[in-house]
């Protein structure tokens, strides 16, 4: 059997017999693992990082190695270099030529962006100051994150050209966010941060289109309000000027969550519904809505899918969107493929009566601090759109349900918000990545289930995969003869299982396609 | 001690085109079925049993003081050579083996100082180009390293080159220099003095760990030169002719950078008239760094020399050309068989190491072999049907999320076609290696019928297409 059996550290120089009894290199020589993750061009993984403290200079200064590898975890380069002690790396990502790494470091309360070139060299370096307001900001929202999936990914890929940075940011009394823009080719840098208008703001990167950022902005009147304004900004990727700024109102309202360069060169945002004076964060939505929209961010046509109308052809579902059995929609990810088809991948959940819930609210008059609701998430449902946006399929893929208990007076709070609440607060939902190849031929969503079988109970790692037009289901079992296993995102279409044998102190890697 | 450090593998190159030529000639006879090796397990548990008495005799004759670190290398070390021993790697076909005893015999015979030495000289199926004494009188000579040479005079240079190793006790040494070097007061003391440093302990770490292992890669090259004069001297008392010993240093000086088969154009050779070959299979991709320079500076080169474990050819021609020139025989051979017999030997062996792959679970090797053989010639039983039993054990396994234990990686150090491959059998979806293998099949039905198992491939083809 073809092992790969990683040494992190430890070269062929090292590989002298050791001796617990006696000093041996292998027993004085020590490093440690600050970071690791994936590199990703958009969603498909490019490479690996391993950011390690490869020996101390001084009380406030490291040697640091950041080894960079191919996707099939073949050395790159190994990049040293001495900084300060309080470094970590926070984001990468890989534009098709170049590479950006975003490094933070929390005593110096400075992010620096380094830039890496086709040759392996150091193109640039951006420095951004953080104030501390807002460095205590970002240690509540984005730097408390540390997740595999990049759900508050915050680095993306402009083509050949840069980078597009979208982080929390505080201004004054003002809770809003930051686009940065750096170029990979020359030093040139913007910065965007709305400020007036609204006290609190959340920004979403949607995309790039003909040199225009498009950014999904909500704001809020102030830091309570329920009920955010929702817009699209678009911003000159040349200057980082604003070039407008218009409500997400069409004949509905719409809550974007993607842009889409269709095959004939038009974009198209894609998202939820919702009525012309809906609350995008409370109500329920109305269905799927695709608007082509201009660089000057007029909606040129506008094309819907209700639930009520379109959907419940396919499934047993309310006006509201309830789905039987199913629950509610959580929108994870939209993807369009070669041919012009347009999938949705959503997770259901609802609220049922808690029976825990309610027995503690009765023995405790209340105070129980459990709510008398708690969630279940459901299962996954894959959503196709052909290329004039008519809903073509929707279809459940069965999973077993996820239950929690919530906090007392969760059972008030409306269902949407639960659902970004189990998304962004909890990590409730089992769903893990969606993957699509640069050519949109094939795409894979993965998530997480966990099965009582006659042959096997445990974990299992799931996927829902189109390829050529055809979908399929995988499933791996993540419990191996191995002590330890887990899967990790792979090259398109892989994944990358890793396999640890305490006995032989044996760590096995190997990439496995999803079927 | 080894003693080329070459890789026969899929991505690596020799120009032995002729080989192939050969074996079309071989498959095209119209046999049913290819004549394996038999190997003889009574040879095999014989051997085993004399490496175990070679053990016992070691374990008695260590210094007691460091017993601990002798034992961890030694057991390791016997392991291996049983494993090897024992296993499909190790061939022990009665013709075969008399084969090379016999070339063994010519050296032994004329050089008294060998004939005492309890020798278990063994050829393997491996196609990495080398052979090494393994420091207990066992001495493997790989299938791969015999594709590269000409004659027998250049094989007996080669196993003289091992015999040398072992007589020379260099194993032996370079055990005992490094357990003294780990065990010195000098070492221990420095060791001691950088592990109660605060800063800087890791570079001071790198300084000395590169000082035992350069010392020791100038030691191993020192050992390859003294093996070098020992196998002249051994040979120049046989028959051989000594030219063999500089034409076999120069095949190695240039062997990296010659190529064993043409090119695979897999885009041709799995081709066929109803599943026609998709482009997207080995498109390329964007990948970071594509453009990096892989070439080292003059401190990494100087590192890279340090590191070396074998001194360079054209010095190890320069320091034996004089001694050779003097002694070349009119009277003597290249060969004490012949050569029709030589090159039959390692074309057999280029279908035992390929089959070999498959047996060592290695299918992407395998597939890449069997591709290339059906692409050298189309009407090759042997071809069809390890491309299609590949493809099948390649589907089963992918759909047991096991395939990548059994193919390599993408890997910048192989050869463009075999990443081609690589790159091709990471992308292809269960349904596509089905429909490649049925269609595959069925274009060539008729030449892969001619060999006898094909037939259940062919099956499990079907079955696999209709999933």
């Amino acid at each position: 059997m073809i092992k790969k059996q990683i040494v992190l550290c430890l070269a062929i120089l090292f590989a002298i017999a050791a001796n617990a009894q006696k000093m041996s290199i292998e027993n004085v020589y020590k490093v440690t693992l600050r970071n690791s993750g994936a590199i990703k061009e958009a969603t498909e993984v490019k490479g690996y990082f391993f950011f390690y403290v490869s020996d101390k200079i001084d009380k406030k200064t490291n040697e640091y190695t950041l080894k960079i590898t191919d996707s099939k975890l073949n050395k790159l380069k190994d990049i040293k270099f001495e900084d300060s002690k309080d470094i970590r790396i926070l984001e990468s990502s890989f534009n098709g030529s170049d590479l950006i790494f975003l490094f933070y470091d929390s005593k110096a309360r400075t992010f620096e962006y380094q830039v890496y070139g086709a040759n392996g060299t150091k193109k640039q370096t951006y420095t951004r100051e953080l104030t501390k307001k807002e460095k205590r900001f970002l240690e509540g929202t984005y730097l408390a994150i540390d997740d595999d999936e990049n759900t508050f990914s915050g680095l993306y890929p402009i083509d050949g050209k840069g980078f597009i940075s979208n982080t929390p940011s505080r201004e004054d009394k003002d809770y809003t966010f930051q686009i940065d823009y750096f170029s990979s080719n020359e030093k040139k840098q913007w910065s965007y941060t709305p400020t007036s208008g609204a006290k609190k703001f959340i920004g979403d990167y949607l995309g790039t289109f003909n040199d225009v950022v498009y950014v999904e902005v909500l704001k809020f009147g102030s830091l309570f309000d329920q009920k955010p304004e929702s817009n699209i900004v678009g911003i000159d990727l040349k200057t980082g000027k604003e070039i407008f700024e218009k409500p997400t109102d069409g004949k509905y309202r719409m809550y974007p969550s993607s842009l889409n360069i269709l095959n004939n060169g038009v974009a198209y945002v894609f998202g939820e519904y919702f009525d012309v004076d809906g609350n995008i964060m409370k109500d329920k939505s109305r269905g799927f809505a695709f608007w082509q929209i201009d660089e000057k961010g007029k909606i040129l046509a506008e094309k819907y899918a209700s639930w009520d109308e379109d959907f419940s052809k396919y499934l047993n579902v309310s006006s509201k969107g309830k789905i039987d059995d199913f629950g509610f929609m959580f929108l994870h990810s939209m993807m369009q493929t070669t041919d012009g088809s347009i999938y949705a991948v959503g997770e259901g959940f609802k609220k049922v009566a808690s029976g825990l819930g309610i027995a503690a609210n009765i023995l405790g008059g209340g105070r129980s601090g459990l709510s008398v609701a708690k969630m279940n998430v459901t299962d996954m449902i894959l959503i196709k759109f052909d290329a004039n946006f008519k809903l073509k399929e929707a279809k459940i893929y069965e999973k077993n349900a996820n239950k929690f208990e919530m906090d007392n007076g969760m059972e008030f709070v409306s269902t949407p918000l639960i659902g970004k609440m189990i998304k962004y607060q909890w990590g409730g939902f089992d769903y893990k990545y969606s993957q699509i190849n640069k050519a949109g031929t094939s795409f894979n969503i993965c998530y997480e289930d966990y099965v009582k079988g006659k042959g096997y109970k445990g974990s299992t790692f799931n996927s829902i995969s189109y390829n050529d037009g055809k979908i399929t289901t995988d499933k791996i079992n993540t419990k191996s003869e191995a002590s330890r296993s887990s899967i990790l995102q792979g090259p398109a279409g892989q994944v990358l299982i890793l396999e640890y044998y305490k006995k032989t102190k044996i760590l096995e890697i190997h990439f496995e396609k999803l079927n | 001690m080894v003693f080329f450090f070459i890789v026969l593998q899929p991505y690596m190159k020799t120009n032995c085109l002729t080989l192939l030529l050969c074996l079309g000639i071989l498959c095209s006879k119209g046999q049913t079925t290819y004549n394996f090796f038999v190997d003889d397990s009574l040879m095999k548990t014989n051997l085993a049993k004399e490496v175990d008495n070679v053990k016992e005799a070691k374990i008695k004759s260590f210094d007691k003081k460091y017993i601990k670190d002798y034992k961890e290398i030694y057991e390791e070390s016997f392991t291996g050579i049983k494993k090897l021993i024992l296993g499909k790697e190790s061939i022990t076909d009665t013709a075969i083996n008399n084969y090379l005893q016999n070339i063994v015999k010519q050296i032994v015979q004329k050089n008294d100082e060998l004939s005492n030495l309890k020798l278990r000289v063994i050829f393997t199926r491996n196609l990495w180009a080398n052979a090494y004494s393994m420091g207990d009188g066992t001495i493997a000579f790989n299938a791969g390293m015999l594709f590269y040479l000409k004659n027998e005079a250049e094989m007996a240079f080669i196993i003289s080159h091992e015999l040398a190793h072992y007589y020379l006790n260099h194993s032996g040494k370079s055990i005992d220099s490094m357990v003294q070097t780990i065990n010195s007061e000098g070492y221990q003391k420095k060791l001691k003095a950088i592990a109660k440093k605060e800063f800087g302990a890791n570079k001071e770490l790198e300084v000395l760990a590169k000082a035992v292992v350069f010392d020791s890669r100038k030691h191993s090259r020192i050992h390859e030169a003294e093996a070098d004069y020992y196998a002249y001297k051994f040979l120049s008392k046989t028959i051989f002719n000594l030219n063999g010993i500089i034409s076999c240093l120069k095949v190695l000086d240039v062997i990296e950078d010659s190529t064993f088969f043409k090119p695979l154009l897999i885009e041709e050779v799995l081709n066929v008239q109803d599943y026609p070959f998709k482009k997207k299979w080995i498109e390329k991709e964007s990948s970071i760094f594509s453009e990096m320079n892989t070439n080292k500076n003059a401190a990494e080169k100087r590192e890279a020399d340090s590191l070396k474990t074998h001194p360079d050819c054209k010095k190890r021609i320069e320091l034996l050309k004089d001694s050779v020139a003097k002694k070349i025989n009119n009277n003597s051979v290249y060969f004490i068989t012949n050569e029709l017999n030589f090159n039959s030997i390692k074309e057999k062996f280029l279908i035992e190491g390929i089959e070999y792959e498959f047996i060592n679970n290695s299918l992407s090797r395998n597939l890449y072999y069997a591709l290339q053989l059906f692409q050298q010639k189309k009407e090759t039983a042997f071809a069809v049907y390890s491309i299609a039993r590949d493809l099948n054990a390649i589907y089963m396994k992918q759909k047991n999320h096991t395939l990548g234990t059994c193919i390599d990686d993408e890997n910048k150090a192989f050869d463009k076609d075999y990443n081609q491959l690589l790159v091709m059998l990471s992308r292809l979806s269960l349904t596509e290696i089905a429909d490649i293998n049925y269609n595959f099949c069925k274009s060539n039905l008729n030449t892969g019928l001619q060999y006898k198992d094909f037939d259940k491939e062919w099956k499990t083809a079907q079955l696999n297409y209709t999933n």
